[in-house]
């Protein structure tokens, strides 16, 4: 969805930055069109973060709200919008800038690599660069695994199975906010239905807890050690455990869901009324 | 060390390390100097102990120096910032050097990139003095400070050259910082309108009360007190010790203050990118907001502060 609206990037980055601000920023796109060689366009993406300000974005009337909610969300200043128009504009202008944007990530410092990852989704064609998104998961550094994992729809929609799992186990490991990682029921998947029973019961082994969040995608796969786990979820004593045992059973489409959720009547109703649902369990 | 600490936590001093290698340096280096009152750091591109063969080796290095290694630091409350230049032993490596010259430009503009350094002479060879100009022309270009490193050997004489190097290229002075003084070099960078910056070293070369000396004698402008810890042994704490001990040697408040804190952010926010906001009035550090595990912090008590305590 967000992608649709990826030319508002346009208008946006206009009415944020000061006109001299913008005037550079426009100068700087032209001189990388003009000339050979990339350096302008490894100086020029470096040079935003002190030719434009870190200042707050604005919005014109007609803006997509998504499309700003998701800027807001992720926090872009004046600076950032900079950075993901220039490269927006280079890689619509011609599809040789794919090789120098790939340069660009490779020697990209934290705040660079991170509102590459962020504004992913609004570059063309942004499956060219999955390599940059698989590589974030890996790293040591939290910012930048949260770049690409949290409100971002770029796993969701481009992540194969294996990587999406590698994120969500990341994820929860690190102890992220679960709840912040998006599209966690379309993606739902056995294997990592499979890995979370396992970490859960690791975890449980070593007497520590886990966040009640991480058990969502476990609807519709409900089978084998998951009963008794949800079991375990249902009888402890922890009531965000309860909800979440009673939300996965909700929204299965399984006949053991139901079968389960008929044990815990007054859950039952608590889902059904929407008084316990996944955006306020932990609340 | 508990004295001193004492001293200076009531003291409330504040410090800056514009010189150390932290690449080669464990945490509990970080936690040390976290507790001591570093508040800010200056990591010079330098040789690692060998010598790197590949272009590679030096845009990986160049990238955790703007990556990784702020980030460790930020896990103690310790603000990093990076000098990016080619070195002077490996400025000797002619074919690699013209491809740093290349890559340099992609790095300096970066926002943690204070300068361009640690450049100079090491054994003041042909090779050297090509590289150590081309960069000064870079410095030029782009108006950026410059850390200077002096020889170990042949020093006076190599300290004087780096400056009327400098000069030639119509560098302002001011925007120089001539590094590894002693007491033979100090008074010709002062008089040069330099930057004179002092390296603390465990044993030999210039000591700590050596330096309580040379801020008695030529006071403390324009002078600078750093570490410059690395892989061989050194004190990551030189900075802080360095204060205590003029402390209690009698020098002024004001003088510490200005060869351990002021002089080096003075300098050093010439740049534009070192703002005395990037760890003065930000919330305490908590630790637990950071990952565990897969992180530094492996399992140890998060050291929090929910409001500082002076």
């Amino acid at each position: 969805m967000l992608e649709e609206y990826a030319y508002q990037l346009d208008a946006i980055t206009k009415h944020s930055l000061d006109e001299e601000e913008f005037l550079w920023l426009a100068n700087t796109l032209k001189d990388i069109a003009n000339n050979a060689g990339d350096q302008r366009l490894y100086i020029g993406y470096s040079l935003c973060a002190s030719k434009v300000a870190p200042n707050k974005l604005r919005f014109g009337t007609d803006t997509n709200k998504e499309v700003k909610d998701y800027l807001l969300v992720q926090e872009f200043m004046g600076s950032d919008i900079a950075r993901l128009w220039l490269l927006r504009m280079v890689l619509l202008n011609d599809s040789r800038f794919e090789t120098p944007v790939r340069k660009i990530i490779e020697v990209a410092d934290r705040n660079e690599l991170e509102v590459f990852l962020k504004g992913l989704v609004f570059l063309p064609e942004p499956n060219r660069f999955q390599f940059a998104a698989v590589e974030a998961l890996r790293t040591n550094i939290s910012t930048v695994f949260e770049a690409i994992s949290k409100y971002n729809p770029y796993p969701a929609k481009y992540f194969s199975e294996q990587q999406w799992n590698q994120m969500y186990l990341k994820g929860a490991f690190m102890q992220l906010d679960l709840s912040t990682i998006m599209d966690i029921d379309q993606r739902a998947n056995k294997n990592l239905v499979r890995i979370i029973s396992d970490y859960a019961r690791e975890r449980w082994a070593a007497s520590r807890s886990i966040d009640p969040y991480f058990w969502r995608p476990v609807s519709n796969f409900i089978e084998g050690n998951l009963v008794d786990d949800v079991r375990r979820l249902f009888n402890s004593d922890d009531l965000t455990e309860n909800g979440a045992a009673a939300l996965v059973c909700y929204h299965s489409d399984l006949t053991i869901g139901d079968e389960l959720l008929k044990e815990y009547p007054t859950l039952k109703l608590q889902v059904e009324q929407a008084d316990i649902t996944w955006e306020n369990l932990k609340n | 060390m508990g004295k001193f600490k004492k001293l200076t936590m009531e003291e409330k001093l504040r410090f800056i390390d514009p010189h150390i290698h932290m690449t080669s340096r464990t945490t509990d280096d970080y936690e040390a100097m976290a507790e001591a009152g570093i508040v800010a750091i200056i990591e010079p591109s330098f040789w690692l102990g060998q010598p790197r063969t590949q272009i590679g080796s030096f845009q990986d290095y160049f990238s955790s120096l703007v990556g990784w290694e702020p980030f460790r630091a930020s896990q103690f409350g310790i603000k990093h910032y990076c000098t990016i230049g080619l070195n002077s032993k490996e400025a000797n490596n002619e074919p690699l050097a013209e491809q740093v010259m290349e890559l340099l430009p992609l790095y300096l503009h970066k926002q943690g990139v204070v300068a361009i350094g640690e450049i100079g002479y090491d054994d003041q060879t042909k090779a050297e003095d090509k590289y150590f100009r081309a960069q000064l022309e870079l410095a030029k270009e782009y108006n950026m400070l410059v850390q200077v490193h002096t020889p170990h050997r042949d020093k006076k004489a190599g300290t004087i050259k780096s400056m009327e190097v400098c000069l030639e290229h119509g560098l302002d002075p001011s925007m120089v910082i001539i590094d590894h003084n002693n007491e033979e070099t100090v008074q010709e960078v002062l008089d040069r309108g330099f930057i004179a910056a002092f390296t603390i070293y465990p044993k030999t070369k210039m000591g700590n009360e050596r330096m309580v000396q040379v801020v008695k004698s030529f006071g403390s402008t324009n002078i600078i007190v750093d570490s410059s810890a690395d892989w061989g042994v050194s004190d990551p704490l030189a900075v802080p010790k360095t204060a205590g001990l003029m402390l209690r040697s009698g020098v002024a408040r004001q003088d510490v203050v200005k060869t351990c804190y002021q002089n080096a952010f003075d300098v050093f926010s010439r740049s534009g990118k070192m703002k005395e906001e990037h760890w003065l009035n930000t919330k305490g550090i908590d630790q637990r907001k950071l990952f565990n595990d897969n992180s530094v912090l492996r399992g140890q008590q998060p050291k929090v502060e929910s409001d500082k305590i002076v």
